[in-house]
């Protein structure tokens, strides 16, 4: 049976307090939320109909994010405005749909189509010399780090081709604003990058230090990229 | 650095609040900090907390915030840090407000108690506390015998808080806008009938360690005092929405309170007794009240609640009207405590199209005549029955609940729990082999009998920890079917149990010691250290037995005798007698047995 449904996507904010929520405890919230919102959700066939929604990455416990994508499949047409309003009637502070659009006629899931994420990233230090030191580091044309394997064994990884950018701020603190291989295909988590990073430069890592925020998520279309969202 | 401990410590959902429905105000007159003395996840799942909550904060002079057990990661980490216990609201500390109150579910979470008071730098014992200090009050079961906890409580409030918290609040925001002392505060609060200020009365002891006297030091003290209850459950606040947490807690649901109280009087239950009389709510009330709870959790479960769901007279209705409403937006309906017979299975079929969870039969003891002690009317015969229909509707796994060391226990009755564990798998059995496509299951889970106050057993004596251990033992070596699963609960835990419920004031230093020592969370199995608890009664100057072992004598003063729920004395001698002789006593729907709980003017009673 072929059901006429309605495709949406939400882009959302996950900060403060929020960050403390784990992955599945947010898509409880989200399917609690939609429930109490009145939202004609479509459900899933079968023994244990579920709510149709699709997370597009998950984000790990304690990062804070500007742009989460999570995909919606509805019964009945709603206006996107009052979609958004009436989730964000819902919305414990720290959560807010930012952004909210239709599907296109046979677009894929945004799991299925992200490619790369920015990041924000406050280190836990202020040193106005290191954009240099990073511009030496990039001297180096491999970034290689050791990573365990499918089979459990530990293999090279080059992450150099994963990082899409990456810029040196000095603020308050030392930022840095990377742009990251993100999705099925490719991935560089950002402890990762931060680690081969700090221990290039013989520098003590405390990932909890350090302020990660995640800032936009993208497709790659005909090599350039392209927000989620539009 | 709040942010950065989060992120080093467990489930740090636990510490944040935020959650749906949670009361946000801007300053108020009065400050009410509601704690609750275990970790989140447990405390969340409270009716009670939940309900009184909404309450408090329905006035809008008053901000009550919740608190609850950090866990021993996070406690380590505020204590590194300085950071004082806050309350989940707007993350003020608790030092700040003007009530600290504690609900007093569980005698094992007593050293929660006094942690949670040093985390948040006030004063463990009430005497040490000075004008900046909140008034520390104390409610819920435990409350009933608050002397195990007198030392440590400004104030106890008996009874059901939606009776008298507005009247006490109104007296302490005027006190507060003229200035006046604790002291002085403590002593208006002598005219509300349901409180017990410990430090009004004073108490001596004989030379064999019991009670020589328990008299009020002033002359406004009333002597004995008089638990509140709600008349009117149908007109009586109930919130509207429930706080929907960030992470899974035990109980993820909207839940209806359906009655106060029981009609069955098993003889080993507290609570049977002193939330009598039996108050009904309206059918028609609990649906109502069921639509905006709904809409405004997002739960995808209700779960009635009372201490006997089948007992409840309206519960077709009820029942019936759930099911319309609710089937088809995939809301389930849970039903705890309900008797097995055919209709309760025909409406669990109903309720739970697709699991089969198993089912539960709490017959507690292994014999007719020990179920008659202990006044459980369940026989063997309701239960077997029970288990066939069952067992036809395509159930197969089984849970039993039993006791152990109840009185006038034998090993006959022990065995007993065997005898009937092994007739269920051949009920089983019986039924044609094709239609038992899956093995039975029998789980007969063995808890030690704890005597609580205000029962007719009050003044037995518990099992040694021993005796405990070789009745355990008997049954397990007993056991022969493979089919029968045995759980068994640590004796040394329910015998430090029985301690703290019966205990008179002196067990405060022992609880006070035991938690010096580094007793916590002292109901979590992997937290409880008996050595420990041992040494702080001997510290004390105090033993186990003569708390716990010891059968007391009928004119022996009571440490709670001055706390009156309306049923006598008078009738638990009797019922204990009764109980001796194997007599049953019929539940208050067949035939009232003068309890007492009439003079209440409500409920059961007048029906």
């Amino acid at each position: 049976m072929n059901r006429v449904t309605y495709d949406y996507r939400l882009k959302f904010t996950k900060i403060d307090k929020m960050r403390f929520i784990g992955h599945l405890d947010l898509l409880t919230y989200f399917q609690r939320a939609i429930k109490r919102a009145n939202i004609p959700i479509a459900f899933s066939m079968g023994f244990n109909p579920h709510q149709l929604m699709s997370f597009t990455v998950p984000l790990p416990l304690g990062m804070a994010s500007y742009a989460e994508y999570l995909d919606i499949r509805l019964e009945e047409e709603m206006p996107a405005d009052e979609l958004k309003a009436r989730l964000n009637a819902q919305m414990s502070d720290g959560v807010e749909i930012t952004d909210i659009r239709p599907l296109r006629d046979r677009e894929d899931t945004g799991a299925a189509l992200v490619a790369a994420a920015d990041y924000t990233v406050e280190l836990d230090f202020k040193d106005d010399n290191f954009g240099e030191k990073l511009k030496k580091l990039e001297e180096e044309k491999e970034w290689n780090i050791e990573k365990l394997g499918k089979k459990k064994k530990l293999k090279l990884v080059d992450i150099r081709p994963m990082i899409y950018g990456l810029i040196c701020e000095n603020a308050e603190r030392t930022t840095l604003h990377a742009r990251l291989a993100t999705g099925s295909n490719s991935n560089l988590k950002v402890d990762l990058l931060l680690k081969y990073i700090y221990d290039k430069l013989g520098l003590d890592f405390d990932y909890l230090k350090i302020k990660v925020t995640r800032t936009e998520m993208y497709l790659k279309q005909d090599g350039e990229f392209i927000s989620l969202m539009k | 650095m709040l942010d950065e401990i989060l992120l080093r410590v467990e489930k740090p959902a636990r510490y944040i609040g935020n959650e749906i429905n949670m009361v946000k105000k801007g300053e108020c007159e009065i400050n009410f900090a509601f704690c609750f003395p275990d970790v989140y996840e447990v405390g969340m799942s409270h009716l009670g907390m939940q309900i009184l909550y909404y309450f408090l904060n329905r006035r809008e002079d008053t901000y009550c915030q919740r608190v609850f057990a950090p866990w021993v990661d996070m406690e380590d980490m505020m204590r590194a840090h300085d950071i004082p216990l806050y309350a989940l609201e707007t993350g003020a500390p608790i030092k700040d407000f003007d009530f600290v109150g504690f609900t007093l579910q569980y005698e094992m979470s007593y050293t929660n108690i006094l942690n949670m008071l040093d985390l948040a730098g006030i004063p463990v014992y009430a005497r040490d506390r000075g004008e900046d200090d909140p008034i520390v009050i104390g409610g819920g079961p435990c409350a009933y015998n608050p002397e195990p906890l007198a030392d440590f409580f400004d104030i106890f409030y008996i009874g059901e808080g939606e009776v008298y918290y507005d009247e006490i609040l109104d007296m302490y925001k005027e006190h507060k806008r003229n200035g006046g002392t604790r002291a002085e505060f403590l002593e208006k609060a002598l005219s509300v009938p349901c409180l017990y200020i410990p430090k009004f009365y004073d108490v001596s002891y004989n030379e064999d360690g019991t009670l020589k006297s328990f008299e009020p030091n002033h002359p406004n003290a009333p002597r004995t005092i008089k638990k509140a209850i709600v008349k009117d459950l149908d007109k009586v606040f109930y919130p509207e929405k429930q706080i929907v947490p960030l992470i899974e807690v035990v109980h993820d649901r909207v839940t209806l309170e359906v009655f106060r109280g029981c009609i069955r009087g098993c003889r080993f239950c507290q609570a049977g007794y002193i939330y009598r009389p039996v108050r009904e709510k309206n059918a028609d009330t609990l649906i109502e009240c069921s639509k905006s709870l709904v809409a405004n959790s997002g739960h995808e479960e209700i779960s009635l609640t009372s201490l006997s769901t089948s007992d409840y007279t309206q519960f077709v209705n009820l029942a019936n009207g759930l099911l319309d409403l609710y089937t088809k937006d995939k809301i389930n309906i849970a039903l705890p405590s309900l008797r097995i017979d055919a209709f309760s299975l025909d409406l669990m079929e109903r309720v739970q199209e697709v699991r089969k969870s198993s089912l539960t039969f709490a017959p507690e003891a292994g014999t007719q005549r020990l179920r008659n002690v202990i006044n459980k009317g369940l026989t063997e015969e309701d239960i077997l029955n029970g288990a066939a229909l069952a067992f036809s509707g395509g159930w197969n796994r089984v849970k039993l609940y039993f006791m152990c060391g109840l009185p006038t226990e034998t090993d006959e009755d022990l065995l007993g729990v065997v005898d009937l564990a092994d007739k269920i798998v051949d009920k089983y059995h019986e039924i044609p082999k094709e239609d038992r496509p899956r093995p039975v299951s029998v789980v007969a889970s063995m808890s030690c009998f704890v005597p609580k106050p205000f029962t007719p057993f009050q003044w037995s004596a518990q099992s040694s920890v021993t005796e405990f251990l070789r009745k355990t033992k008997l049954v397990k070596t007993s056991m022969t079917k493979k089919q029968v699963r045995y759980i068994y609960h640590e004796p040394e835990l329910c015998s430090m149990e029985a301690v703290l419920a019966r205990g008179d004031r002196r067990v405060c230093d022992a609880v006070y010691l035991a938690w010096k020592m580094g007793a916590k969370f002292d109901g979590w199995s992997e937290f409880f250290r008996y050595d420990l608890w041992l040494k702080a009664l001997k510290d004390a100057g105090l033993t186990l037995e003569f708390y716990a072992c010891r059968e007391r004598s009928y004119d022996e003063l009571l440490p709670w005798d001055h706390i009156n729920i309306g049923v006598s004395k008078g009738f638990f001698i009797k019922e204990m007698e009764r109980a001796k002789a194997g007599q049953v006593t019929q539940n208050c729907r067949t035939e009232c047995a003068m309890c007492g709980a009439k003079a209440f003017g409500t409920g059961v009673c007048y029906e």
